[in-house]
């Protein structure tokens, strides 16, 4: 198994997912990966930074988890209101406090989405070290 | 797998007894065999969870097509008593006042029997649905901001639709106490370009007949008669609802710390009625159920207008007119009698319609005598149902019925069992056309996804809640 990657898990009404990295900040990324991979149901590119604008995020949260969900909502966020997909996110965040990050993300504004995520939620929320790499599960509602 | 334990009260009510950091008893609305599936996810969990909030009063409700939601469990009502209860965004949903509304016709099965396909082709057309679907509407911010204070009279007003529709909308179709000052800048972007629009999952725009009557009163009074064509708008509060969550969902955690409430499910956060964050989160989601209440106006209009144009009759000639409109997410402040006393409480619906009974002053005048209209969509393959309020609602469960049927199975498995199959032709052989432009959210949405209707509904009507008055049939849908 890649080191880093995502997958969809069976839940009713929603969609989960699981995602998995060697690190904190590469967790985060996979997880922008696999909301723009679902989006637009499998279209996903990381093979080059041609042509890719850029953008610059701040986000502040109450923790870790909350971070995490306020950055997946802010890929939902520019993918629905301006057609904008991450492709690459260079993240800079900690683990302590404050739980800020700093992002510069590269993506493109083509965008004919797919599939509609609405947000993603606290439900069943888990982020954690394990073994050494960093696991997330997290229930997106659709 | 819950592993709560339910006290039968009867063939239609499970207590789930009073334990631990509980404040009241859970109440489940359900037979025997439906506790089989309902125990499968943490939708009792929830339920007792629910009942941990301060000043939750009498009981912590379930309906009988409750399932696993975020924090409140879907198919919840909980009722918080105005001193020293809570208000929490997780008892309304992220799709704040998701509803449904019902117009009828003037039209006869007959004559749409062989014209739906073409018709179907144009509602599909006319209202905009599916993912990045935009409104045609064009608004402006001030517009928008009147959206949110007036609901659907805006609509009306620039001639969306006719007076006389919001006599037969819940509210109205215009919550009072919005203000448009506490709605981020974010939620007026996502909210701008989707006003009018249908949104995508179990949404949709459903042309139907009266195939059923068990109640000839009531249906009179509602305007159906049996073999008569009727048009269900399933939808909400769009992009912008789910940005008002998102983020009341943030202050709500940090005033749950500072009031001291003892969560034991993050998305359970709450605040005590009285504090800012609630009167804030309050006006905010006010804003939120007026304009899905403008959205399912605007789509009205769109229905009107496109038959009106099809059948090259006036709107009016074909009837189309709006039997009533309810919200299954939302919180709102209500009188109860709670031991023999009138009792003012904010009552939280999740996935749970109001269902006012006979006499009360709330239902329009012209259902006083028989309940409010309850409209219950089941599944696009099967029936929906219409019912109308009971006495046993008002005694019980703070006014309230049940929404829907639930899902029985997840999008991922639904999608595997429609794969290599003709879904679309499927249907068509049922007589139903489905119109999409996503064979995808169909496959989500096949029938077989979703629990019978038709149980949920009998819980209701044996219960006491509220009673059958037709069954629905689809002869067209549109998805999103």
């Amino acid at each position: 198994m890649r080191d880093r990657g995502y997958q969809q898990v069976d839940h009713t009404a929603d969609l989960a997912i699981s995602i998995w990295a060697p690190d904190l900040e590469s967790l985060f990324e996979e997880g922008a990966f696999a909301l723009v991979d679902i989006m637009t149901e499998g279209a996903a590119r990381r093979d080059s930074t041609e042509g890719l604008d850029a953008r610059a995020l701040e986000i502040e949260a109450l923790d870790l988890e909350d971070l995490l969900i306020q950055w997946l909502n802010e890929v939902i966020y520019l993918a629905v209101t301006e057609g904008f997909t991450v492709a690459y996110a260079e993240l800079s965040l900690s683990e302590n406090t404050p739980h800020n990050l700093e992002a510069k993300v590269q993506g493109s504004e083509q965008s004919q989405l797919k599939g509609e995520l609405k947000s993603a939620t606290y439900h069943g929320l888990e982020l954690k070290k394990q073994d050494g790499a960093w696991r997330a599960f997290v229930v997106i509602d659709v | 797998m819950s592993e709560i334990k339910f006290e039968k009260v009867d063939q239609y009510r499970w207590r789930i007894p009073q334990t631990g950091k509980m404040k009241v008893p859970g109440m489940v609305y359900a037979t025997k065999e439906m506790l089989k599936s309902i125990r499968m996810d943490e939708s009792p969990t929830q339920v007792a969870n629910v009942a941990q909030l301060p000043g939750i009063v009498s009981h912590s409700i379930a309906m009988p097509d409750m399932h696993w939601g975020y924090g409140f469990p879907i198919g919840g009502v909980a009722a918080f008593d105005e001193d020293e209860g809570v208000l929490s965004p997780g008892g309304v949903g992220y799709d704040i006042n998701c509803g449904v509304r019902l117009l009828s016709t003037n039209l006869d099965r007959a004559d749409v029997v062989d014209e739906l396909e073409a018709l179907s082709l144009d509602l599909h057309r006319a209202i905009p649905s599916g993912v990045g679907k935009k409104s045609k509407l064009k608004l402006s911010k001030d517009q928008l901001e009147k959206v949110l204070v007036q609901g659907a009279r805006f609509m009306v007003e620039e001639g969306y639709g006719r007076s006389d529709d919001l006599e037969v909308i819940e509210e109205r179709g215009e919550m009072d106490g919005a203000d448009p000052g506490v709605v981020s800048d974010r939620a007026m972007k996502r909210g701008l370009p989707q006003l009018g629009s249908l949104g995508s999952g179990n949404h949709f725009c459903e042309l139907g007949y009266v195939e059923e009557i068990y109640e000839p009163e009531a249906a009179e009074a509602f305007g159906l008669r049996k073999g008569m064509v009727t048009v269900m708008i399933h939808s909400g509060s769009r992009g912008f609802g789910y940005q008002i969550c998102d983020e009341s969902l943030r202050t709500m955690l940090k005033a749950s710390k500072e009031h001291g409430i003892d969560l034991p499910d993050r998305q359970l956060c709450a605040a005590p009625l009285k504090s800012e964050a609630a009167q804030r989160y309050f006006k905010a989601m006010a804003c939120a159920i007026n304009y899905a209440f403008a959205n399912r106006q605007m789509m009205t209009h769109s229905v009107r207008s496109t038959m009106a144009s099809f059948f090259g009759q006036r709107e009016q000639e074909l009837g189309l007119n709006l039997v009533y409109d309810v919200c299954h997410n939302i919180a709102k402040w209500e009188t109860h009698k709670v031991d023999g006393k009138d009792k003012r409480v904010c009552v939280h619906r999740k996935g749970a319609t109001r269902a006012f009974a006979p006499g009360h002053p709330d239902v329009p005048k012209r259902y006083r005598d028989v309940g409010q209209p309850v409209m219950v969509p089941g599944d696009m393959g099967r029936y929906s149902f219409v019912l109308a309020g009971r006495q046993g609602a008002m005694d019980e469960t703070f006014g309230s019925s049940c929404h829907g049927a639930g899902r029985a199975m997840s999008r991922a498995k639904a999608k595997k069992k429609a794969r290599d199959r003709p879904i679309f032709k499927e249907l068509q052989q049922k007589g139903i056309y489905v119109r999409s432009d996503s064979r995808a959210t169909v496959a989500e949405e096949i029938p077989e996804a979703y629990k019978d209707v038709m149980d949920v509904v009998d819980v209701i009507d044996g219960a006491g809640i509220a009673a059958k008055v037709c069954k629905l049939v689809p002869l067209a849908v549109v998805k999103g």
